[in-house]
């Protein structure tokens, strides 16, 4: 059962309850609407981003692969010391969209000139293959980690949401209700009272 | 001078060292393994064995096959009458050496970090001279001319802060110092090594840059001299399909590393192909010496054919440890 409010059994109390009874009816209409269009934004933002977490993996698998060629064809320490410096730039823009009230971040990738930055003398052609394909896969893979990191704020948002519905259904409107309804008892019981002392004075001073 | 006959000894030595090559059985039981452990469990029954047990960490090959060149090479030092000779296979790693150093140095000066770890003993100049010269920028004692190319990489760097001109100019040293050793030595056979090498260089820098869409003056400062196919001939190779090169360059013997370059469908297959047939057609130059009691160029042959074989130990050791196919582990694999 409701815990019933700690309040004082008045008129103005009552009044204050019942108004912010109807602002918490309200909210809750609100906030499982946005619950409802939330999980739905959720649910097809995930079944997209499967297909694309798949492709991107698949994508990169290949990559390892090429690398993995490179790597088993060089000496590793020639292999690490070509990649010891790097020419090529890459500048990261970053912005917020919001998505019901979520605020999800955009990434705006700017490759540079992927130029070649090691010696063609120690390393095998592979690497170039292996370099090329991370380099084109790179901006779907920031793309995939800024959908992703909205998916996991969106799925935060609804847990936060959906426990700001549930304490609103269970727990607030129904104590406004419970305290609404002592307060109710309690005036109907005091007016009673006042009756029938009224009455009581009104016999005593009839038989006078 | 040394003449040929000198190296009856060396030679004799050399074949008693082929013992320690692996044989294509070897081969066949490392791709037969399951996983790495097994395969180092194989590996640990050759030549390599010795060193593998000095490991501290388990299913380590890296240091061993490191370790087991190192013993070659310095077992090839006590005997090879001409240090040219092993000088020259040597010579990768000390340029190596000074690109990890140099590069080092110029991370250092932008924050970076310094990889000292990367710093590999196989080469000719040890390293601590190396590092004691980089470090000091005390570069007169520099041996191989590499007391004027060192200040000219850092020159370059400091001018553009373009890695690529400091790494174009370091493999341009590589191979002009090969030549320059064979150039002082008897051995036609040597001479022979290097300029085939250097064709074969500028067949497989052809090949990247095409690949990567590079125009003919781009791609020139990328070719060595030396060869047996001039440079304007390879520049000019840039702007026809790889198809034909093989055609085009039907004077030259190096063309036989290009036979069945028709077979592929893009230059990414293609290069994986032409750099195993790349190392083969090079072990075909030296193969025909092999017969010969006397010929100095046994040395570069026993050697180069160790440098092969430790690729293919790589290859398959870093196959298997990441569970390649072992059919494209086979197509990788080097003719020893």
């Amino acid at each position: 059962m409701a815990k019933k409010l700690n309040v004082n059994p008045n008129r103005m109390e009552l009044s204050r309850l019942k108004i912010r009874l109807k602002v918490a009816k309200r909210g809750h209409k609100l906030l499982k609407d946005k619950q409802d269009a939330l999980i739905k934004a959720f649910l097809q933002k995930a079944r997209t981003l499967k297909d694309l977490r798949e492709k991107i993996e698949k994508e990169l698998e290949e990559c390892y692969r090429s690398f993995l060629l490179a790597r088993a064809q060089t000496f590793p320490a020639m292999l690490e010391q070509a990649l010891m410096i790097t020419g090529s730039g890459l500048s990261l823009k970053m912005s917020h969209r919001n998505i019901m009230s979520v605020l999800v971040p955009v990434f705006e990738v700017e490759q540079g000139d992927s130029s070649l930055n090691y010696g063609l003398g120690t390393t095998t052609g592979n690497l170039d293959v292996a370099l090329e394909k991370f380099a084109r896969l790179l901006p779907d893979l920031i793309f995939l980690a800024a959908e992703e990191k909205a998916l996991r704020l969106m799925a935060v948002e609804i847990e936060k949401t959906r426990r700001r519905v549930n304490a609103l259904e269970h727990v607030l409107i129904p104590s406004f209700q419970e305290t609404i309804r002592y307060i109710t008892m309690k005036l109907d019981e005091q007016e009673r009272a006042n009756l029938s002392r009224l009455m009581r004075i009104k016999e005593i001073v009839r038989s006078h | 001078m040394t003449r040929s006959i000198d190296y009856g000894y060396a030679v004799s030595r050399l074949r008693a060292m082929e013992n320690r090559l692996l044989d294509p059985g070897a081969f066949q039981r490392l791709l037969d393994s399951e996983d790495l452990p097994s395969a180092i469990r194989v590996l640990s029954e050759t030549s390599y064995g010795k060193w593998i047990l000095e490991q501290q960490q388990e299913n380590q090959f890296e240091p061993a096959i490191e370790a087991e060149l190192q013993y070659v090479y310095s077992e090839a030092e006590r005997f090879v009458p001409d240090p040219g000779l092993y000088q020259l296979c040597r010579l990768p790693y000390d340029i190596h050496n000074i690109k990890v150093l140099l590069k080092g140095l110029f991370n250092q000066k932008r924050g970076g970090v310094r990889r000292m770890d990367l710093l590999t003993a196989l080469g000719n100049i040890p390293v601590d001279d190396l590092v004691m010269a980089i470090e000091s920028e005390d570069y007169r004692l520099m041996p191989f001319g590499f007391h004027r190319t060192v200040p000219e990489c850092v020159m370059l760097w400091e001018q553009a802060h373009d890695i690529l001109q400091v790494e174009r100019l370091l493999d341009e040293k590589l191979f002009s110092l090969q030549l320059l050793i064979v150039g002082v030595m008897p051995f036609d056979g040597a001479r022979l090594f290097v300029r085939h090498r250097i064709d074969a260089e500028n067949i497989r820098n052809l090949a990247r840059l095409k690949r990567m869409g590079y125009e003919a003056a781009q791609a020139a400062p990328f070719f060595h001299n030396g060869g047996f196919v001039s440079l304007d001939r390879i520049v000019s190779l840039i702007n026809e399909p790889f198809e034909g090169w093989e055609r085009l360059l039907a004077f030259a013997d190096v063309s036989k590393a290009l036979s069945g370059g028709q077979e592929h469908a893009d230059l990414d297959s293609l290069l994986v192909d032409l750099e195993r047939s790349i190392d083969d057609y090079l072990t075909g130059v030296l193969e025909k010496f092999r017969y010969s009691s006397f010929a100095p160029e046994n040395v570069l042959y026993f050697l180069w054919k160790k440098e092969i074989e430790a690729r293919n130990v790589r290859i398959i050791l870093v196959g298997i440890g990441n569970g390649a196919d072992k059919a494209v582990l086979r197509r990788l694999l080097r003719h020893v």
